[in-house]
């Protein structure tokens, strides 16, 4: 039998009120894991799949929309622009790399990407199977692509149009698997990359540029472009905005600004889950100290018995440590679950959460967990050091 | 074996005075007098639970209150036994983890036998993994008896012990008590003003 054993079952004695305290801890520590790891796993997805790009180009509308439709692929795309500009955009002495993308179909929910070699060279993307695409229709996926759809080297599908859903199939041209990509930790798990040429001529963009014989009807969706130097950050994209039909977003201007309009959200759930931790230290208080009225008796007769005053202090106090050590820990395992099972909901899998996401910091939630189980323990426990056992025994 | 000397206490203007006490080992003495007489007082300075206002308490060659606290706890669960006059056990223990209690904090390993064998004497070994809620008052009064005799003290005191029991429960509380203090060669000291008590002893101070 030791002080811990003691506390333990003390604390079993009433179920109820050890059910409920446990619950509010948990629950203020489970939201507060949640938006830990939610907010640094959504910030690290929009760093990670930015990383390199300067600047998009696309066509007019909200910057935003065009940031996350052709870094993150989530959003629908503004629209397209005319390969000819986004050629001349290319060649500017400023721009070090443009990295065109065509988007407009998906297979299954994934996005399918025409590009070129330059979007592997940016992502520095690597095979895990197989090749690179070659000719019109090979396309190659991304691991959590092949995983989920369970695909190998070989296969076949058809895309569909649009980008979220399967239900105008491309009936006429098939798609081959060459290669399966790496995983890299991005966006890119979660695409299926096929040349440019592949896209237009799926919607018959080819057949339709050699009829005419005029000047080139391709378009684009987009170009990721890389500055030459940094120099450029201002000019280049005054010029775009200014000088042509397009428009001109920096990635790092628009997640920041996507980051304060989620950060308004985030905060009230950070305080709403302190007020909950606060509340959760009132009551462990409130249980301790009432409790002790109760137990006073019990106390007194274990000072008789030989126990130290330091005992008795450290009796209250680990009812105090284990309640939210106890409340803690389920939070931060809660928060685990429920973040998978968000993101297990997630409509588009590129900024897909997952619940298997392990971060220090979740340390520092449990010690603040056992650091309110003290602050509420310690004024009951004080009191418990300082009675006086005769008069305690006395008034029995 | 325990002895006082001008033991006093006083609450607010109200004085006690308690006589000199000279207890030898093996010997059972009853602490007598009237309610408010101070009874309860001085067995609480003789147990080490109240300071008292002045005087001395020796128990064997230990001056008890020159003893640090953390020492004189140690003391009272090595050395003194108490029966309190209220029968109770900690709620949230079976029987045998309240006997588990008086050993730890005594700072003995805890003796499951020990307890088995102190249980079965006092005839309530079915209820050892009882809760104290399931325990009549006889019951209960035997289990904080067989807590008080567990560590084998050399002093045990009983304040008021049958003070709420029926005569049956009464006289096989003190018959205990006699038998368990005569078995291990310790000194019982019990404070009442039960009169049913009286008979059983034939030493007595007068408070």
């Amino acid at each position: 039998m030791n002080l811990i054993t003691i506390s333990w079952k003390s604390l079993q004695f009433n179920r109820l009120t050890f059910f409920l305290n446990v619950l509010l801890i948990a629950f203020g520590t489970g939201i507060l894991t949640l938006l830990l790891l939610g907010s640094t796993q959504a910030g690290e997805k929009l760093k990670g799949n930015a990383n390199g790009i300067d600047l998009v180009v696309g066509a007019k509308g909200s910057p935003l929309q065009l940031i996350l439709s052709s870094i993150y692929f989530i959003d629908f795309p503004t629209g397209n622009i005319s390969l000819d500009d986004a050629q001349d955009l290319a060649r500017n002495p400023m721009v070090k790399r443009a990295v065109p993308l065509a988007l407009g179909d998906n297979y299954a929910g994934f996005r399918i990407v025409g590009t070129d070699t330059s979007y592997i060279n940016l992502y520095n993307l690597k095979l895990k199977q197989g090749r690179f695409w070659r000719k019109d229709f090979d396309v190659v996926i991304g691991s959590e692509v092949a995983k989920i759809k369970k695909l190998k080297v070989g296969d076949k599908f058809n895309g569909s149009h649009g980008l979220s859903s399967d239900e105008d199939v491309h009936e006429g041209n098939q798609n081959t698997i060459t290669g399966i990509l790496e995983s890299s930790g991005n966006s890119t798990d979660n695409l299926v990359l096929t040349s440019i040429e592949s896209i237009w001529n799926m919607h018959g963009i080819e057949k339709d540029h050699k009829q005419s014989g005029h000047q080139s009807k391709k378009e684009i969706t987009s170009l990721l472009i890389q500055y030459r130097s940094r120099m450029s950050i201002v000019l280049f994209p005054m010029m775009v905005n200014k000088s042509t039909s397009m428009q001109a977003a920096s990635p790092a201007k628009e997640s920041a600004r996507l980051f304060s309009l989620i950060g308004v959200g985030v905060q009230t759930a950070k305080w709403f889950a302190l007020f909950v931790m606060l509340i959760s230290a009132i009551s462990i208080f409130v249980t301790l100290y009432n409790s002790l009225k109760d137990r006073m008796y019990d106390l007194a007769l274990m000072r008789v018995m030989g126990a130290s005053q330091l005992k008795i202090f450290m009796i209250i106090m680990l009812e105090g440590i284990i309640l939210t050590g106890i409340g803690s820990v389920i939070g931060v395992f809660l928060g685990h679950v429920f973040l998978h099972i968000i993101g297990y909901f997630q409509d588009s899998p590129q900024a897909r959460l997952s619940g298997f996401y392990f971060m220090p910091e979740e340390l520092h939630l449990v010690a603040g967990g056992f650091f309110i189980g003290i602050m509420a323990a310690i004024l009951p426990a004080i009191q418990a050091y300082r009675a006086d056992i005769s008069k305690t025994i006395s008034i029995g | 074996m325990l002895t006082t000397k001008s033991l006093s206490h006083h609450y607010g203007n109200e004085k006690l005075s308690f006589p000199d006490l000279n207890i030898r080992k093996g010997e059972q003495w009853l602490l007598l007098g009237e309610s408010g007489s101070g009874k309860t007082t001085l067995l609480h300075i003789l147990t080490g639970i109240k300071k008292p206002f002045s005087g001395e308490v020796f128990i064997q060659e230990t001056e008890l209150y020159k003893l640090s606290g953390q020492e004189l706890d140690q003391f009272r669960g090595q050395n003194i036994g108490v029966v309190f006059q209220q029968a109770h056990l900690i709620k949230s223990l079976t029987v045998k983890e309240n006997l588990f209690l008086a050993q730890t904090f005594a700072g003995f390993k805890n003796n499951e036998d020990r307890i088995i064998e102190v249980l079965t004497e006092l005839d309530i070994i079915q209820k050892i993994n009882s809760y104290p809620a399931s325990l009549s008052q006889g019951q209960l009064q035997r289990a904080s008896i067989a807590r008080a005799v567990l560590n084998k003290p050399f002093l045990l005191f009983a304040d008021e012990p049958t003070s709420s029991l029926d005569n049956k429960n009464a006289k096989t509380v003190v018959d205990l008590l006699l038998k368990l203090s005569e078995s291990s060669g310790g000194t019982l000291v019990v404070s009442t003003h039960d009169d049913r008590v009286k008979e059983a002893f034939s030493k007595e101070y007068i408070l």
